[in-house]
């Protein structure tokens, strides 16, 4: 997999004009050319950053109650030095909430793509590479799956398996695979009747072989796309999960809980619903644009 | 060894192979015979949809689940139609190699040069890593291709058509198969770089002795690269005989016809296409499948199949003309 030539025909030297020639100034080129990957890529980073690094960047203990977190009323806190988005009606630091509910939120959404990762492409390369009954039995099984609504299904699979945040990524991936699945059929319906495949088979290759070196390489930018933007679909459901109480657990943080529990006080302390609302947006956006931003990256078609 | 066995490389007899449709089994090649001497080169001739490529997929054992072989292929002696996956795996790119018709698809756009060279090495040679890449090093250079070195590291879309199928050439060579099949080598290449490629396959075998069966619309490439010529016409062998022989005396309309399309450059005369088309082959004409385009198609053509007979010693035709019981209405 070192070899993925992910440098597609129309990257770097898409424009008119003189070849650039220095390492940033191809990368320049790019970002031009492909802002939305850029800005999307870089959402995404500090994401990623802000996840890992969650308890050295957090100022406070997300799950500690601060005895100067409510007002004299019982209410609480706008920001301030010691609190800077505020607290919440425990009496908890929202900033430290936020940046370990982003944690919840990256772990759901990039575990459950994976899982629908592995799920649809097997099912999906079995299907279209040989066809047949085996493809029928698969391709009428995804549909089965797509009939459902998605959410519900999800949730009474999280409500067998119990709620917690493992069981939610496994949930949310083992239901998520029909969409990618078709995808990868389709691909590889078209990859395989090219004339590489047969002159693999020619030089005494078996399917194995072929699979794995001749179609699935061959398949992998749609993969890329679409598990990418599957990552921000997933933090969307997973947030809504915990909004209604299935996800994750009180008093351990997830923007869909916070929101939940700013529902309550939504008049009286505004940030608690912006914070995570806002996080949450953010992210799925990012999600969004990389993901976007790679197809048109990937696919010379699309591409300008 | 006998005579017999070292006399023949390839022997195909009353290969016959069908296709499942809706409407029941088509039948694309019918009771094709053909043989090939070690070191021979054959050229199998036809329109578009003759049935060609079919053969030649049936003698790599390439054909789909759906398609029904009869009669035999072997070679060498054994049967090909008989084995099993497993033992197919290892006659193919082993003793029988296949070139493609289009080098701009027939590369895996994301393995580098050097690593589809190896593939077949790789699959039936034990090699070790260090005597694989100074033998696809060596098959680079064995086809022409400047630089070997670096071309190994290069991917496909770097390389020109040309290059390409000189890749695809290194491919099917490197195991030093007993029969190339090349289909359509040049057709999709330039003029100049056509005749490159012909002369490359012209010293590769000199060197390696293999056979090669050239399958190709092409009479010029017939011309130059072939001893004999098996002319098919809608699934079935029409004529068969010496390269000479199909230019100066070509026996069967068709062949005639064929012939009679090529531009020459001596005669200012206008060019003769053969009328009408290959007729499907779902709805053959009961007699001669060419009768119905036949200039000097007789009753009995419409009615009756003739068979592949000699009408000299190495040279058949399956035409009422040379036949008894064909009769110039």
């Amino acid at each position: 997999m070192s070899q993925l030539p992910l440098q597609p025909a129309n990257s770097a030297a898409v424009a008119a004009g003189p070849r650039p020639r220095t390492r940033s100034q191809r990368l320049w080129k790019l970002m031009r050319s492909y802002p939305s990957m850029f800005i999307g890529g870089f959402i995404v980073l500090v994401m990623i950053v802000v996840a890992v690094f969650a308890p050295v960047l957090a100022p406070h203990d997300p799950l500690h109650q601060f005895d100067n977190g409510l007002n004299q009323m019982g209410m609480p806190l706008g920001p301030s030095h010691q609190f800077l988005l505020g607290t919440d009606p425990e009496g908890r630091d929202v900033l430290s909430r936020v940046i370990f509910g982003a944690r919840v939120s990256l772990e759901v959404g990039v575990f459950a793509a994976l899982i629908s990762l592995v799920i649809g492409v097997v099912l999906g390369v079995v299907s279209g590479y040989f066809g047949g009954w085996v493809d029928m039995v698969i391709m009428r099984f995804t549909d089965i799956i797509l009939a459902f609504p998605f959410l519900l299904f999800v949730i009474a699979l999280v409500a067998i398996l119990q709620p917690s945040v493992a069981n939610v990524y496994i949930a949310i991936g083992v239901l998520g695979w029909a969409q990618m699945a078709r995808i990868i059929r389709g691909q590889v319906l078209q990859v395989k009747e090219f004339e590489y495949v047969q002159a693999a088979r020619a030089i005494g290759a078996r399917a194995g072989f072929i699979i794995f070196k001749e179609i699935l390489p061959n398949v992998l930018a749609p993969v890329i796309v679409f598990t990418t933007l599957n990552v921000g679909t997933n933090i969307l459901i997973e947030s809504s999960l915990s909004f209604l109480g299935i996800g994750v657990q009180p008093p351990h943080p997830s923007w869909g809980n916070m929101l939940q529990e700013g529902m309550t006080v939504m008049q009286l302390a505004p940030w608690m619903i912006y914070v995570p609302g806002l996080s949450l947006l953010l992210a799925v956006l990012g999600f969004n644009l990389l993901g976007d931003g790679l197809r048109d990256w990937l696919d010379p078609r699309v591409g300008k | 060894m006998t005579l017999q066995a070292t006399d023949t490389l390839l022997n195909i007899s009353n290969l016959s192979i069908s296709f499942k449709s809706d409407d029941g089994w088509i039948r694309a090649v019918q009771d094709v015979n053909l043989q090939m001497a070690p070191g021979e080169t054959v050229g199998l001739v036809g329109e578009s949809g003759c049935g060609k490529s079919v053969t030649s997929l049936a003698i790599m054992g390439l054909l789909p689940r759906t398609a029904r072989v009869e009669g035999e292929i072997s070679l060498q002696g054994r049967n090909l139609t008989t084995l099993t996956d497993k033992e197919l795996r290892r006659v193919r790119g082993n003793d029988v190699s296949m070139i493609f018709q289009e080098p701009m698809t027939s590369l895996n756009p994301i393995l580098r040069i050097g690593d589809q060279i190896a593939e077949p090495l790789r699959m039936h040679a034990h090699l070790t890593s260090r005597q694989m890449s100074e033998r696809v090093k060596e098959l680079l250079a064995q086809v022409g291709i400047p630089n070997p070195a670096r071309v190994m590291q290069e991917y496909p879309h770097q390389l020109s058509g040309g290059m390409r199928q000189r890749v695809m050439i290194a491919m099917a060579m490197a195991c030093k198969p007993k029969l190339l099949i090349a289909d359509e080598p040049t057709t999709a290449l330039d003029v100049t770089v056509q005749a490159q490629i012909l002369d490359l396959l012209r010293k590769l075998q000199e060197e390696s002795g293999m056979s090669l069966l050239l399958i190709t619309h092409d009479l010029g490439v017939v011309a130059e690269m072939c001893s004999r010529v098996t002319v098919m016409y809608a699934g079935k062998v029409v004529e068969e005989c010496p390269v000479d022989d199909l230019y100066y005396e070509p026996e069967h309309p068709y062949t005639q016809g064929l012939l009679g399309s090529l531009p020459d450059l001596d005669k200012r005369e206008r060019l003769r296409p053969i009328p009408g088309q290959v007729p499907p082959l779902w709805a053959m004409p009961p007699g001669c499948r060419f009768a119905p385009r036949c200039s000097r198609a007789m009753d009995i053509c419409h009615s009756t199949e003739p068979q592949l007979l000699d009408v000299e010693p190495n040279h058949r035709v399956s035409c009422w003309l040379h036949q008894k019981g064909g009769t110039v209405s």
